[in-house]
């Protein structure tokens, strides 16, 4: 069994609201999909299009081709995994089997196919045991099993794990990636979690505020962020957002009074994509240096002064940021080489910057060009 | 899949048909008091579904039978018995969520089990308990009672909501410099609105359509509409149109009462059953 | 001027049979952030309540500015909150919530006004002074929850789990707009939280509440490095924390400690861990064969970096990672125990998930605990 999820064109308005804008996507046949987003970008309503819960107001669903735009939920043979589980007041085997048994399923093979199941979630000695008695991510797991030994087409997974504590979480998301290799099958998964994404998914669509924003595998989002919504979203901090000048005569990016880099190729592809003299540049906050003492421009890198504002300790790291003329800048440094420079703010330090990590956006709209 | 597609909507269509056809049903009674309040005598019982000559003949002719003033009195008690509940039943709702008291869950239990009492039982205690205050037949007496059936619910209800406000609200308006009267009016209030309305619209809908304690302790100056209807019965049979004429000054007030504050209503109904 | 300008002398707090806070005593210097880190149901926001003077403690002392202040009414004490659920008046606009102790002080309108309006422009809230309070984000309600703290001008702020509400990217990025924010004010802060993570990045000093106890009191760096059990070792990585298990044995060539799990191995505290030589040498320690729990921080450890390993190396199955963009945490599994590492992210292009690798633990980064008591070795 196989599907492979189309989405045309779909528009979801809730009376003034518009929750899904336009979209069109397509996840192909036992993808991990992950719909990547902040609370509200309208991830959820996507997901109940898809699992047929929700109609779209204009547009169509397609499974392998098939338009199911107007097939309702219990016919499209999908599985949804809620983010609070829904389970029933009785043991960890009822429960499992109750989808197949109001399906008419018989006695002999509910049986085996929910040791099966109990079996792929490690949850084979609990069985026998009222749900009451079960941890949350036990659960959890229970939710999954419920939807596994339907073996439907499709599993809509909706943020799963957020209600786990940490260690389950953690436990949870290995076991769900090895399980999808083992179950092959095509998984929806819905998380504002972009470390969550990251971690599980093959690809990812990243949606704000209705639309989808770019669509590729985890290091395609990372290191090629379609716009600067999804170059802040993606990473711990995000992404680093200066406006800084095109200088056409010099063919130079300036921060003021620094010139960032020259030259005359960037420059001019630059401006034929932009109107005005500004541009966007981005850079991720590992990729920043800092040194207390000037250095010669080194060859693919491009030095940049600024003052020390603040210093966050964040246990596994250091974040410190730093003023450049006026705009901030994050940079994300260990625990090490903190020791080893012993910053303080106020200070006065250097920023030593790769010109191959640079990206640069459009301050209008806010896409990226280079 | 079990069940075919076409089953489906099948079932789906039938479940709408048959919703039509019970509202219908539920509707008639009222209908055929509308349409009855103005048929004219020789129409009375003709065709049960339409008339073909419009009058107000009924409604002059209840006016004459004491309609006016009952309706009156109906609203008197009503608004009296609802008002006081209500000053009532938030202070005692406030107490109730916010502090602590000894006895607190015997007395909530006790005032809830109040209501669980079948009335017909209380009614001679309580009739001669007016006898003797001086109660009988006066506004007073009547808006007494009533607040007082009116409160367990109403109390119930109100705590219910103020429940749900978490305690941190009043604590910043205290923080922040307030008095306990402005918490309690300005804050709290405001924001269990929705469970007041309901409260007031339960409260008004039992006292209004209340007959036994109504029949038992009004006058002959104070008796609502309640009571005038069950005196109705005339030497040759009942008038229908008077009846119909009656009953509909006597249903309209409280239909469009409830169609006003349906909004608020609905959020009180449905209170507490959904936690995001 | 007395030393702390906020002190708890033995606090104790009591509901029904259950002790929310035993014998508190803290003290909070002027113009400091301190944090109260702990899970929930440690006490932090009675704690909070108290200082408040919106609950009242059982028993001991609050003192300001050295003056016991215990029978002094809330809005006397020159506090202001932020609380956990926010307590916004949802019913009012931004405006009249953040007018709302402006008003209860009974300031002229056009003083109100200006306050208002400034603070309003401080976080960013201006556009949404005439919104109803009920409909905004989550983001937008912390601010103005935040902005009718700041407009009462007091000496003391409290802050009670103020993000706990809100998705990690916009809890981040508050995270630094709070720490600006505090650096700018200066005014004397006590800020309340489960996140080890915020603790440690916006106080001066953290004290750490666990079943209303003070277990630890002292910097992020202090606390962070030497973590006084191994509950609270665990809880400040988020549970990411590798643990070998070990006994202590005295041999003739110096201590050794006999590790049992995850792997079996003797090793010398002193090619090891030099550090722990000391500590270890004390004499109980070493002759009842004591059974410890070595503690790695995954960001202490390496994997098959192709370098030699000065540390502990041991054979695992990388069983998965979690992605963090920058760099990977992965997760090796060897017999029932699983280690985290970090590592950076050109290992998934060697493709060695799902195969045996080399892990190097460096042991002079180790934290060891006692197995029994939980209590870290050496002092602190």
């Amino acid at each position: 069994m196989m599907v492979n999820v189309r989405l045309k064109d779909i528009t979801k308005v809730f009376g003034k609201v518009v929750a899904v804008r336009n979209m069109n996507l397509e996840i192909k046949d036992k993808e991990f999909f992950a719909i990547l987003g902040p609370s509200g970008c309208g991830k959820t309503t996507t997901l109940r299009i898809i699992a047929g819960l929700e109609k779209p107001t204009k547009g169509r669903v397609y499974f392998d081709n098939q338009d199911v735009t107007n097939l309702p939920a219990k016919f499209r043979d999908v599985a949804m995994v809620p983010q609070f589980y829904a389970l029933y007041p009785t043991t960890v085997y009822n429960n499992i089997a109750l989808p197949l048994r109001s399906r008419g399923v018989s006695k002999e093979e509910v049986r085996q196919r929910v040791k099966e199941v109990a079996e792929l979630l490690g949850l084979t000695d609990k069985l026998n045991l009222h749900i009451d008695k079960l941890s949350i991510g036990d659960k959890q797991k229970v939710s999954l099993a419920r939807a596994i030994v339907r073996k439907p087409k499709l599993y809509l997974l909706d943020e799963p794990l957020t209600i786990l504590d940490p260690v389950t979480r953690i436990i949870i998301r290995s076991e769900l990636k090895s399980l999808q290799k083992r179950i092959k099958q095509t998984i929806i998964y819905v998380t504002h979690d972009q470390i969550e994404a990251m971690s599980l998914a093959d690809r990812i669509a990243v949606m704000n505020m209705g639309v989808i924003e770019q669509v590729g595998t985890p290091y395609e989002i990372y290191d090629k962020p379609s716009s600067r919504f999804v170059g802040w979203f993606i990473g711990e901090p995000g992404m680093n957002f200066i406006e800084a000048e095109i200088d056409k005569h010099g063919l130079a990016i300036k921060l003021g009074n620094q010139e960032i880099l020259r030259s005359e190729a960037l420059v001019s592809k630059l401006v034929e994509n932009i109107n005005n003299d500004k541009v966007v540049v981005g850079i991720r906050p590992e990729y920043i240096h800092v040194e207390k003492s000037p250095r010669e421009n080194s060859n693919g890198y491009t030095i940049v002064k600024g003052v020390v504002e603040l210093i966050e300790f964040t246990g596994t790291h250091y974040i410190i940021l730093v003023s450049i003329n006026g705009k901030e800048v994050k940079i994300k440094m260990n625990v090490d080489e903190y020791r080893r420079l012993n910053i303080a703010p106020k200070e006065d330090v250097y920023l030593r910057i790769p010109l191959d990590k640079i990206l640069f956006f459009d301050p209008e709209s806010e896409k990226r060009i280079l | 899949m079990v069940e075919s597609l076409l089953l489906y909507k099948i079932k789906k269509y039938l479940r709408v048909i048959i919703l039509v056809i019970l509202i219908l049903a539920y509707l008639s009674p009222l209908y055929w008091i509308f349409t009855t309040a103005f048929k004219t005598r020789s129409e009375m019982f003709a065709n049960p579904f339409y008339l073909t000559q419009v009058t107000l003949e009924n409604f002059e002719e209840a006016a004459r039978y004491g309609a006016f003033d009952a309706i009156t009195n109906s609203v008197i008690i009503t608004v009296g018995g609802v008002g006081l509940a209500l000053v009532l039943s938030v202070f005692a709702a406030y107490a109730f969520s916010r502090y602590a008291l000894r006895g607190k869950n015997i007395l909530m239990f006790y005032i809830l089990s109040t209501r669980m009492m079948p009335p017909i039982a209380l009614v001679i205690p309580i009739f001669m308990m007016f006898q003797k205050f001086g109660l009988k037949g006066t506004y007073a007496g009547l808006i007494l009672m009533y607040a007082t059936i009116s409160l367990p619910f109403s109390i119930w209800m109100i705590k219910s909501f103020i429940d749900d406000i978490p305690k941190d609200i009043d604590q910043a308006a205290i923080l922040d410099g307030h008095s306990l009267t402005y918490v309690l009016f300005k804050i709290v209030i405001p924001m269990v609105l929705p469970g007041i309305v309901a409260s007031i619209v339960f409260s008004a809908i039992t006292i209004w359509n209340e007959f036994v304690f109504a029949l038992l302790l009004s006058g002959i100056n104070t008796r609502p509409t309640s009571v005038l209807l069950s005196s109705i019965r005339g030497e040759r049979g009942f008038n229908w149109g008077r009846i119909a004429a009656i009953e509909v000054v006597y249903i309209l007030p409280i239909i469009i009462f409830v169609f006003l504050v349906q909004k608020h209503l609905l959020r009180g109904l449905t209170f507490g059953t959904v936690r995001r | 001027m007395a030393k702390y300008f906020l002190e708890l002398r033995n606090i104790t707090k009591k509901y029904g049979d259950k002790i929310v806070l035993d014998n508190i005593n803290l003290g909070v210097r002027r113009g400091e952030m301190l944090s109260l880190l702990g899970p929930p149901g440690s006490g932090k926001t009675t704690l909070l309540k108290i200082i408040a003077g919106l609950e009242r403690q059982d028993k001991g002392d609050i003192l300001m500015e050295g003056k016991v202040i215990n029978d002094l009414p809330p809005y006397q004490r020159g506090v202001a909150m932020v609380f956990e659920t926010l307590a916004l008046y949802t019913h009012m606009t931004v405006y009249d919530n953040i007018a709302s102790p402006l008003i209860a002080a009974k300031l002229p309108k056009e003083v109100m006004d200006k306050k208002i309006k400034e603070i309003a422009k401080f976080l960013k809230i201006e556009h949404l002074l005439e919104r109803k309070a009920d409909k905004l984000s989550g983001g937008e309600r912390q601010r103005v929850a935040l902005a009718r703290a700041l407009v009462k001008d007091v000496a003391l702020y409290l802050f009670d789990e103020p993000f706990v509400n809100l998705d990690a990217k916009i809890r981040s990025a508050l995270r630094t707009e709070f720490k600006k924010l505090k650096t700018t004010l200066g005014k004397t802060s006590i800020f309340a939280t489960p996140d080890p993570i915020e603790a440690l990045a916006l106080s001066d000093y953290i004290a750490v509440l666990y079943n209303g106890k003070i277990i630890q009191y002292g910097t992020p760096i202090e606390i962070y490095d030497k973590p006084i059990n191994l509950w609270l070792a665990r809880y400040l990585t988020g549970n990411m924390l590798n643990e070998l298990y070990g006994r202590i044995v005295r041999q003739d060539d110096g201590i050794a400690i006999e590790l049992i799990s995850p792997i079996k191995k003797k090793i010398l505290v002193k090619d090891y861990a030099p550090n722990y030589v000391d500590v270890l040498k004390e004499k109980d320690i070493a002759d009842t064969q004591q059974e410890i729990v070595i503690t790695i921080n995954p960001s202490k450890s390496t994997i098959e970096s192709g370098q030699e390993c000065h540390g502990l190396e041991i054979e695992a199955d990388i069983i998965g990672y979690e992605n963090h963009g920058s760099e990977l945490l992965v997760f090796a599994r060897i017999n029932d125990t699983v280690l985290k590492i970090y590592s950076s992210r050109d290992i998934l292009s060697r493709d060695i998930i799902g195969t045996k690798s080399k892990i190097c633990l460096d042991l002079t980064k180790a934290v060891i605990y006692d197995k029994k008591t939980g209590k870290v070795l050496g002092d602190t």
